[in-house]
């Protein structure tokens, strides 16, 4: 029996962040007020209390370094089981939010701390999300 | 004077044993740990009148039912608080508090779980929060926030998988010694190296062990537990601490440093409110739900240095004769998974001299935490003399 992947259930905070990865698209809030971007949407600027009517998610790049990363060995949720191994990256966006993705394009070995990665967008039946592939050649992934 | 420090005192602590399937209801072994609490410390459980505990995904029952099935007469202060492994410390805090200032005179503190037989936490797909960004990658369990901690340490810090192991290691030599603990048998180097993978870098050995059980302590003021059987085991500072949150308590996304846990934002006012220092303490009851957690919170603490937590578990200073006994019954890891009230009642009986074949040989000052990463709380455990 194929047990699917547990999908999102956007709330009106974070209904655009998904569409936006439907769109292959990475839309991340940023803050008029303090000029931060920031992650996950919340209706609220964590930087600055500014309100959310001051906060509006904007395509970002898509483009950061590997800050850290875990490699599931064990599937806690039946969905996983035929990935498993996979790896899940702690990306820092360039423009400053962290963000979690898959990693994708490479052997995990490649993996290094502070290796540039970019955003690719892997389309399941019900949603979009998102995963990071090596920005650079191999040997070329140190900052 | 402080409001808070040393005006309280836990007077008597309880458990279950610990098994992976009670075939009891959660309020029947939160009843036998409460009771034997109350037993040990001397007191007739008709003069309790204030009852706390905390749960997670609603897996325990209400302060109030405890206070129901044990005789208990009106209470006066009840505390049910939904958090996990943050809470143990934070909630003998709160009863500490309620005595303190006179809103119940008995307090009992619990934490009881079917944790392996029905609800278990590590495997339990959690919703709201911050989980719709994690779950749809496969990012659905603590393990493996534990193991994302972990690896940015070993970035860090140098520290290898050898070094969570040596964590591991040392807390089992504790467990053979601990007919409660559900891991008794000894664990190796090559043992540790051998075991299964969950969240690389950690392996088995790295992580709890979920079990069914209860544990309660009883804290009233200092005056009263001197007229009561046992040591008092005095309530001589309390912190909680909140860095770095954003929607839930398994998001690190918004946490700027990921080798200062919250037991580093809190051990500031812990150690100014006792009066004591990390290199006062006797021994050490350290929240480890896994490896990784423990060495943050041994050097958030200030009992070992930045990085080292590893080492210092492979130099035997945490093990049965080093110069820190620290999770004197196996710890999470080895004891098992009452969320982090079976450290707290290991102080307490290591501070009354209860601690039977593992009874640490000097026991006057203990710190006990409770928590992982973003939040958590702490207490400091003084002989009364």
């Amino acid at each position: 029996m194929t047990v699917n992947v547990p999908a999102p259930v956007p709330s009106p905070d974070s209904a655009p962040f998904w569409e936006g990865l439907r769109e292959h698209r990475l839309r991340v809030p940023f803050c008029h007020v303090c000029g931060q971007w920031f992650f996950p949407p919340m209706p609220g600027c964590p930087e600055c209390g500014a309100g959310e009517d001051h906060v509006e998610l904007r395509e970002a790049a898509g483009t950061g370094r590997v800050h850290s990363w875990f490699v599931a060995h064990h599937a806690f949720h039946p969905a996983f089981e035929a990935d498993v191994p996979y790896a899940v990256l702690d990306v820092d966006l360039d423009e400053g939010p962290r963000v979690n993705g898959r990693f994708l394009g490479a052997p995990f070995d490649r993996i290094e701390p502070g290796m540039a990665v970019r955003a690719v967008f892997e389309d399941l039946p019900e949603f979009t999300r998102l995963a990071f592939e090596p920005a650079a050649p191999p040997g070329e992934d140190r900052p | 004077m402080d409001p808070f420090a040393g005006r309280t005192a836990i007077a008597g602590a309880g458990m279950t044993e610990l098994t992976r399937r009670s075939g009891r209801s959660v309020l029947s072994l939160a009843r036998e740990a409460a009771l034997a609490a109350c037993s040990a410390a001397g007191l007739e459980p008709t003069a309790v009148d204030g009852v706390v505990q905390y749960s997670m995904y609603d897996d325990s029952v209400q302060a109030e039912a405890l206070g129901a099935v044990i005789g208990a007469r009106d209470l006066s202060y009840v505390m049910d608080f939904a958090q996990g492994g943050q809470s143990a410390a934070h909630m003998v805090a709160h009863a500490a508090m309620a005595v303190a200032c006179g809103f119940a005179k008995n307090v009992l503190v619990f934490r009881a779980m079917n944790g392996r037989s029905g609800v278990r936490i590590g495997q339990r797909a959690a919703v709201g929060g911050g989980t719709e960004f994690r779950y749809p990658l496969g990012f659905v369990a603590y393990p493996q926030v534990a193991a994302m901690w972990a690896r940015r340490y070993m970035i860090e810090t140098g520290a290898t998988e050898l070094d969570f192991g040596a964590i591991a290691i040392a807390q089992r030599r504790w467990a053979e010694r601990n007919p409660r603990a559900v891991l008794r048998e000894p664990l190796t180097e090559e043992g540790y190296l051998a075991s299964r993978p969950v969240a690389e870098p950690f392996r088995l050995p790295d992580c709890t062990t979920e079990v069914d059980g209860a544990a309660a302590v009883l804290v009233t003021s200092v005056e009263r537990a001197r007229d009561l059987a046992l040591t008092p085991a005095v309530i001589s500072s309390a912190a909680w601490a909140t860095h770095g949150f954003d929607l839930d308590m398994g998001s690190s996304l918004r946490y700027d440093d990921y080798l200062r846990n919250f037991s580093g934002h809190l051990a500031g006012p812990l150690w100014k409110r006792a009066g004591l220092g990390p290199e006062d303490v006797d021994y050490a009851e350290v929240y480890d739900c896994f490896t990784g957690a423990l060495a943050l919170n041994m050097e958030g603490l200030g009992l070992c240095a930045p990085g080292t937590a590893g080492t210092f578990a492979r130099e035997g200073h945490t093990s049965p004769g080093g110069k820190l006994p620290t999770n004197t019954h196996g710890g999470l890891l080895a004891e098992g998974y009452v969320h982090g009230m079976n450290t707290v009642t290991e102080a307490v009986w290591q501070m009354q001299g209860l601690g039977g074949e593992r009874q640490v040989p000097k026991n006057d000052v203990a710190v006990v935490s409770s928590g992982a990463y973003l939040s958590g709380s702490a207490i400091v455990l003084t002989k009364d003399r």
